[in-house]
């Protein structure tokens, strides 16, 4: 038990939560969008450096326009938010920089990355330099479809809550 | 006996599990689920690893809807609900798969849509975008061709060559009527364009129409009667630009294809409901003609129904006037002969306005000449276009022109000497043409404050005009300008302002 930390994807619906976890747990991925309703947990064992390892418990939940709008129940005992946009969709990252503010208020404890995902869809310099107009910040750009940064990103968050 | 088919009802959608810390399962009624005493949970689920996270945010219970759960041969939908009890926990699990699998389809359905919408949206983000930076680009070259060929018309050279100047110029207007369709058919149909309510002169309107067309009909020999209802009102509310850009459109239309006999302009008055009133106008000519089999599609965009190269066109003016005219709420219909002539009738609804004097606004004559020549600043940073400005300028003799390159060089002329008006571009380096006009009409000096700036900008829309004259800018050229209509605009300005002072 000592070795395993939840950690939350969270975003509006339809930018990839689901194939990002998917991807990262069982290395596969579907162009079908199919909605999560509630939520939806895997686990997988990352194996650190200096023989450590991590259990992962995933939980993907369901889309929401905003984070206030989540049921707190779904974010309570996290140790890692990923907060995921859509690359391709600006709604989906208009108003980031106010989600992230509030996950920091309520979960000061929590990690929380954010994630452009569907990274294969756009030009990375045209998102780079739209983010940076909204100064919004970016950990990772990622393609749940590709694979691109995926493992990276949970690795990353990994070490981080260990 | 309720209560006994209460439970019964209820008994195969829960399971009550209780369990100790580490998750060993200590008692299970397995209703769901078939589990063994002694087995941990934990290695059921991930979700029930989750459980002792709970431990620091909550004491005694706690709900989590809606879990996604398979375990064995059993999955489904459920809510949880976890009481802390001693040394373990009791967990509930409450089956509600039916009911979450008949919300799923329609969230489905509506994230589907919403989705959909959003990818639609940002297409037309881009492509509005990429036309608005297109046109900027398109235009400010074409104003350096079109600005040079008028100099060069004006210069000796051969009637050969003045007819082929006259050629590249009639190439470029082609060019800039197109840049203008194109933006504006893309507005349309992003629902991007505006329908404003102004107060407008028809009388007014018609005259300028008359005189606008003057010339053509002279070259064609081919007469415009324009007619208005004397039951009319003169000043009526709605969008005077538009309807100037329907009609302009219909009469280029109508000139295009007739070549001899005239093109009627009849306005009429439908009906009138207190200020409503409903108008119709009829555009009627002795033209070409429309074939049957092809007058349907005269209304899309891109589509020439005739096939004569001679006869230019975008083959987006009829499709912009029966966008326009939709957008005010009208309808547009035609009806053709062919080798007889076509009539386009359509009507509109308007407000009558309340004031229904004549302002008496001083008309100034296009090519009033005055004795006195008049200082003018022009804020330009492009080298070839300085060039341009002050090359039209000169040539009308009227006016002293200075060239600065940027606003902070505005503002230092102002307050060295006296002018008359500013041409002002808005794209400039350090101060821009729109901070260089605010930072002007704060100024404590009054000759400085209320000196007329005119916008001389590719930016062109009007919402870019609302943005100029909303600053404080006294009018709004577009780029590229025709000569006479700019140096129209400066005149008035500079008489209007010599009359206020």
């Amino acid at each position: 038990m000592s070795n395993s930390k939840k950690v939350v994807l969270l975003g509006h619906f339809g930018v990839g939560k689901t194939s990002l976890m998917r991807r990262f747990v069982e290395n596969v991925f579907s162009e079908d969008y199919k909605v999560t309703l509630g939520v939806q947990i895997q686990k997988k064992v990352i194996e650190l450096s200096g023989r450590k390892t991590l259990s992962m418990i995933i939980w993907d939940i369901e889309g929401n326009t905003t984070v206030k709008n989540t049921r707190s129940s779904y974010l309570l005992g996290t140790s890692g938010f990923i907060y995921v946009f859509d690359a391709t969709r600006i709604d989906t990252f208009n108003e980031l920089n106010e989600e992230i503010e509030f996950l920091q208020s309520q979960y000061p404890k929590s990690k929380i990355k954010t994630i452009a995902n569907k990274i294969d869809m756009v030009n990375k310099k045209s998102l780079e330099d739209l983010l940076a107009t909204k100064q919004i910040k970016c950990d990772y750009f990622t393609s749940a479809k590709t694979g691109e940064m995926v493992n990276d990103m949970f690795e990353a968050l990994a070490k981080e809550i260990m | 006996m309720i209560y006994q088919i209460k439970e019964s009802f209820f008994a195969d959608k829960i399971q009550f599990i209780q369990i100790d810390k580490s998750g060993r399962i200590k008692g299970t009624d397995n209703y769901l689920f078939e589990l063994k005493e002694g087995d941990s949970i934990f290695e059921l689920h991930p979700f029930f690893e989750s459980i002792p996270y709970y431990m620091e945010d909550v004491k005694k219970e706690f709900s989590i809807p809606c879990v996604h759960l398979e375990i064995g041969k059993t999955s489904g939908i459920f809510d949880v609900k976890v009481f802390c009890e001693g040394e373990g926990f009791i967990v509930a699990i409450f089956d509600f798969t039916d009911h979450y699998k008949e919300s799923n389809t329609l969230s489905q359905e509506k994230n589907e849509s919403i989705i959909q919408t959003q990818l639609l949206q940002e297409k037309e983000e881009f492509k509005n975008r990429f036309l608005a930076n297109t046109s900027h680009e398109l235009r400010t070259p074409l104003t350096t061709i079109m600005g040079f060929t008028t100099i060069l018309q004006r210069s000796n050279i051969s009637t050969e060559q003045l007819h082929y100047l006259d050629i590249i110029k009639s190439s470029g207007e082609h060019l800039r009527n197109l840049i203008d369709d194109i933006l504006d058919i893309s507005k349309i149909e992003m629902g991007r364009l505006q329908i404003r309510h102004d107060r407008f002169d028809v009388k007014n309107l018609c005259q300028h129409l008359e005189s606008q067309y003057s010339l053509k009909s002279k070259e064609k020999d081919v007469k415009l009667h324009i007619k208005i209802d004397s039951s009319l009102p003169q000043f009526l509310v709605g969008d005077k630009l538009r309807l100037n850009q329907i009609l302009t459109n219909l009469l280029d239309n109508a000139f295009k294809f007739t070549n001899k006999g005239n093109i009627q302009l009849n306005i009429l008055k439908l009906e009138r409901k207190s200020s409503d009133i409903k108008v119709q106008f009829e555009i009627k000519d002795t033209g070409l003609g429309i074939d049957k089999d092809k007058i349907d599609s005269i209304f899309e965009s891109f589509i020439q129904v005739h096939d004569n190269p001679l006869i230019g066109g975008t083959g987006l003016g009829l499709s912009i006037v029966k966008k326009l005219i939709g957008l005010m709420g009208g309808r547009i219909s035609v009806e053709s002969t062919r080798d007889v002539g076509t009539t386009f009738v359509f009507s509109l609804g308007f407000k009558v306005s309340s004031n229904q004097t004549d302002d008496k606004i001083e008309t100034i004559k296009t090519n009033a000449r005055t004795s006195d020549k008049h200082n003018i600043l022009v804020a330009e940073d492009v080298e070839v276009n300085q060039l341009l400005i002050m090359k039209i300028l000169a040539s009308t003799g009227k006016y002293f022109v200075d060239i600065v390159s940027d606003g902070d060089q505005v503002i230092e002329r102002l307050h060295q000497q006296d002018y008359d008006l500013i041409l002002m571009d808005l794209k400039m380096p350090k101060m821009d043409g729109y901070d260089t006009t605010r930072f002007i009409r704060q100024s404590e000096i009054d000759i400085i404050k209320n000196i007329p700036i005119i916008a001389l900008t590719a930016n062109v829309s009007p919402l870019e005009r609302e943005v100029c004259l909303g600053i404080g800018m006294n009018e709004y050229v577009g780029k590229p300008y025709k000569e006479d209509e700019l140096i129209s605009k400066m005149d008035n300005l500079i008489r209007k302002n010599k009359a206020n002072q």
